[in-house]
Parts: C-alpha cells; structure tokens; sequence
C-alpha cells in the first residue's frame, strides 16, 4: 500500500508540474484560438441559415473536435521527454529516487491530463456554437469525450514511444500519421484481406491487431445523428482495450529510454 | 533513518563499556564506503555501427563516509562522464559503482545522494519554491516539513523574497544557487557536485564556500568536481586527480598543499598532469 501511495506521489508531482508549466507557458492558448476559429467557421455558415444543415454542422463540430484534440496530444506528448533531456532538466529529475519507468508515466499523465483539458475546451465551445443555432448533441455527447479520452490516452503513449526513437518532427508526423489514419487503413485492411494471399493476409491481419483501432473510440456519426448512449459494458471493453495498448506503449517507451545514456 | 539519526546513533557509542566502543569503532570500518568505484570503464558510440570511443578507463576510487573529496582535471578529462555513472545516467561498458553499498543508478542508492548537475537548469516557468516541492515530492517528503525545509534552503542559498518569482528571470548564479538548494533536499547522506561554482560571481562563490563547509561540518561526504581549485584546497580531505579517463593521483589535502591555497594546489595539478603526459608520450 505504501508503495503505490509512493508511485501516486510521483505521478501526481510529475504531472502537476507539467500541467502548471504549460499552463503558464500559455499552451492552452493554442487550443483557444482554434476554439474562436472553429465558432468563426460556424458563425460563418450559420449566416446562410442552418434548416437542413443540422446534421452537417454537427459533423464538422465532432470532426474538428476529434482532430484538433489528437493534435494537441501528439504536440504535448511529443516533446515531454526530449525537451527533459535537450533542457537538461532531466537530471535532477532522475537524480531522485524514482525511475525512469516512473518519469515516463508522470509525464504521460502530465500530457495526458492536459489533452483531456484541451478536449473539453474544445467541446464546450462546439456545444456552445450547436446551441446557438438551436441544435443539441444529446447524452450520447459524453460518452463521445469519453472515448476521446480513452483514445488520446493511446495517442500520448505511441507519441511518447516513438518520441524516444524519433527526431521530434519524424515523431509528430508518424503520430499524426498513425493517429488520424487508423480508421483508413482499418477500412483498406479490410478491403484488402479477401483479395490477398495467404501470406499477405497474415501481415495485413497481424498489422491489424498489433496497430491501435482508434476508430472504435469514434461516435461522431452516432452522435450526429442523435443515437441511445452506447452500453455500458461496451465502454468498459473499450476502457480495457485502451489501457492495454497505453500500457503497452509505455511499457515500451520505458524499455528504450531505461538504458538510454543521458 | 535519515542522516542526523544514523549520524547519532552509530557515532555516539557509550565509551563507558570498551565492548560496545569497540563494536562501533568495528562497524564504522566494516560500513560500506559512501562511494565506491570500481573499474569503471565509460565509452559513448555515436552511431549505431561506429565504434565505441572510450572516456573513462578502469578507474576505480573510494570515499569514506564523512569525507569531501574534489575530483580533479581537465576539459574532458572524464570527470562529467564518471559522475553521470554515479547517478546511473548512463550504463557503464563494465566495472562497478556503488553507493554505501547500493548499487549506482537504483533509487536506493539515489535516495542517498544530493546532486547538482553541472549545468543546473530548471523548469523555467516554476518559482524556486514550487521547484523544490517537485523535488521533495520526488525525494519521498511532503506536508509542512517540506515547506520549512524548502524556505530554510532558499534562504540558506540567498535566495529568501524570490520564493514567488519564475526561473526565467533568474541569472545563471541564482539557478546554480536553487541547484546547491536543489541538491541539499532531505538532508542527503552523499553530495554529488559538478562544477559546483559554475557560473557563479566571487560573492556568491564565497557564500557557497561557507554553505558547503557548513555542510561538512555536519558530516555530509561530498564529492565535487570542479576547476576552482581555491575552492578544492579550501574544502577538501582529498583530492583525485584524473587524465584521460585515468586516475593519475590521489592525495591527501595536507599542508602543503593547503599552505599557499591556491598556488600549492596549481603547482601540483600542473606538475602531476605534465608528468602523466610524459608517460604517456613514453609509452606511446
């Protein structure tokens, strides 16, 4: 028990000092403004009048939440450990009894947290903008965050995974990459398969599985048009499933930068 | 046990009983050194298929609890590279390291050790004191005690009346005096300083010189490396002189060495190093 009260200590300082840093480097900022221009762009085509253009609205509103908070993660995570070690701030982090098992996951949960703030920023300015036009996303709206959240808790770990291996910009772009094209190449897997040899199905079908499925955690089109909140027990899979994959992305993040010369 | 307890009760025996004098006088020897390394061979690859460049060459050096020992040589001599093995920043090609007994890098060992890098750099938008509540926090220590033990060092440092105000508008000597803070946290029963006065100005360095002497009198081992050498004559039992990656010397800081401070300790820095060239040039 006292161990993991320790583990929880470490975490928790960890990620409130990232949280407090970016907050006052301004990150959120960022975030802001896409905000404002996401109501702009609403603003925009609600002068035209939105009768018939409810369900189109409420697409973009999901869509560029989705995308503008997977962005936001992969910036945040991609540089939580090479600025540690380029900033040198790293050492006397590691001096103290902690591991570097330990950074990486206060870290992630640093980046993690400031996602999720990111995320419903942006949602509260998407349902504010939908309201103003008289549209609603209904209940299913916060099961919606959940899963982005359970999908940006994968994202910060592959993207700090590979901040390990890669240049920061090789990074980004791989995470981006990876990111916002698993529903596309879900869909090309599956269109390939029937087609291929055997041979080739296996690597298709193994790439399938080994790579993060983040289009499962996507309910745009439910939410938009106005589906029953999803059961519980599908929420709780999906919760597992991302908690092995982030689990597995530390795991080896950890396994790359614990014998890592600094 | 934190320091100050081990400190009493393994350095007060009741020298009534001569059994129980002599059990703790046999215990302070058979006490595992503060620092220990052994055949420590460093090398860097700077490329997966280039070969490894070697720093650091079989040195081995101990220090006793309670000792201050400056580390000593020149740019690239393998100083940097042999405290980085201390603090387990990078896995030594072989030899081993130890500290009171744990091995080098394990939080055991590392909760033993205050550290000051040799360039101190920190979080630049944190205040001095949310800085040191981050670290205690890392160091196991936390509520009030925290608290008081981090106003005490900022005060300690000089750094009293800028507990609130960010590290990006500090100078480079204030960062360095955070770092001394920094590194004194929980009381450390090992102080690992590199190029501790880096930065600083004569004022501040003479306000160091004091904390660190403080330091020692309460029975803190230090291990310090540094160019000073005003500082080394001033502080030290001891001092390593190293090469290339080699230990070419080691000795007491005696008086003669200490007689002219400076001028003593120059002399014999330069004359141990050309006499290690010359055998070098021998050999080769």
């Amino acid at each position: 028990m006292e161990a993991i009260t320790r583990k929880a200590v470490i975490y928790g300082a960890l990620a409130h000092a990232s949280l407090l840093e970016s907050a006052r480097r301004k990150d959120l900022y960022v975030a802001g403004i896409l905000a404002v221009l996401m109501i702009g762009a609403a603003a925009t085509i609600g002068t035209f009048g939105v009768k018939g253009l409810e369900l189109f609205l409420k697409d973009v509103a999901l869509t560029v939440i989705g995308v503008l908070s997977t962005v936001l993660a992969v910036l945040f995570a991609a540089r939580q450990i090479p600025e540690e070690v380029s900033h040198r701030t790293v050492y006397p982090l590691l001096a103290r009894p902690i591991s570097r098992a330990d950074l990486i996951v206060g870290k992630f949960l640093g980046a993690w947290l400031l996602s999720v703030v990111g995320l419903l920023l942006f949602a509260a300015v998407a349902a504010g903008a939908l309201a103003y036009y008289g549209l609603s996303l209904g209940a299913i709206f916060g099961q919606f965050l959940l899963l982005r959240a359970f999908a940006l808790a994968i994202i910060v770990a592959l993207t700090m995974a590979l901040s390990l291996v890669m240049t920061p910009g090789a990074t980004v772009t791989m995470s981006l990459l990876l990111a916002v094209g698993s529903a596309t190449f879900s869909n090309a897997v599956k269109l390939l398969v029937p087609s291929s040899s055997s041979a080739q199905q296996v690597l298709l079908k193994g790439a399938y599985y080994v790579l993060p499925q983040l289009n499962l955690f996507d309910l745009t089109k439910k939410v938009s048009y106005g589906w029953q909140p999803v059961s519980t027990g599908a929420i709780g899979a999906l919760a597992v499933y991302a908690l092995l994959f982030t689990a597995l992305f530390l795991s080896l993040g950890a396994l790359r930068f614990r014998r890592q010369a600094l | 046990m934190s320091r100050s307890s081990a400190t009493l009760t393994a350095g007060t025996p009741d020298v009534l009983n001569p059994a129980s004098a002599s059990a703790a006088v046999a215990a302070a020897a058979a006490a595992p050194p503060a620092l220990s390394v052994e055949k420590l061979c460093v090398g860097y690859r700077r490329g997966l298929f280039a070969p490894v460049r070697r720093v650091v060459h079989e040195l081995s050096l101990s220090v006793r609890p309670g000792e201050v020992v400056g580390f000593l040589g020149p740019n690239g001599a393998g100083k940097s590279s042999t405290i980085k093995a201390v603090m387990g920043f990078l896995t030594p090609e072989s030899g081993a390291v130890s500290v009171f007994g744990h091995e080098a890098g394990t939080t055991l060992a590392k909760a033993k050790i205050g550290y000051l890098p040799e360039v101190a750099l920190y979080y630049p938008f944190l205040t001095p004191l949310e800085t040191l509540r981050l670290y205690g926090r890392l160091q196991g220590l936390g509520g009030s005690a925290l608290e008081q033990e981090a106003m005490d060092l900022l005060k300690r440092v000089g750094l009293e009346g800028r507990e609130k105000q960010q590290l990006k508008t500090f100078s480079k000597g204030m960062q360095q005096r955070l770092g001394i803070a920094q590194a004194l946290l929980g009381s450390p029963d090992l102080l690992v300083l590199d190029e501790v006065t880096s930065g600083v100005d004569p004022i501040g360095r003479r306000h160091l010189r004091e904390l660190l002497r403080e330091v020692k009198e309460t029975g803190t081992t230090i291990f310090f490396s540094s160019h000073e050498l005003n500082e080394v004559a001033q502080l030290c039992d001891r001092v390593v002189l190293i090469r290339a990656g080699r230990v070419v010397d080691e000795r007491a800081m005696d008086e003669t060495l200490r007689a002219g401070v400076t001028s003593a300790l120059e002399d014999y820095f330069l004359q141990t190093l050309t006499e290690a060239d010359r055998d070098a040039e021998a050999r080769r």
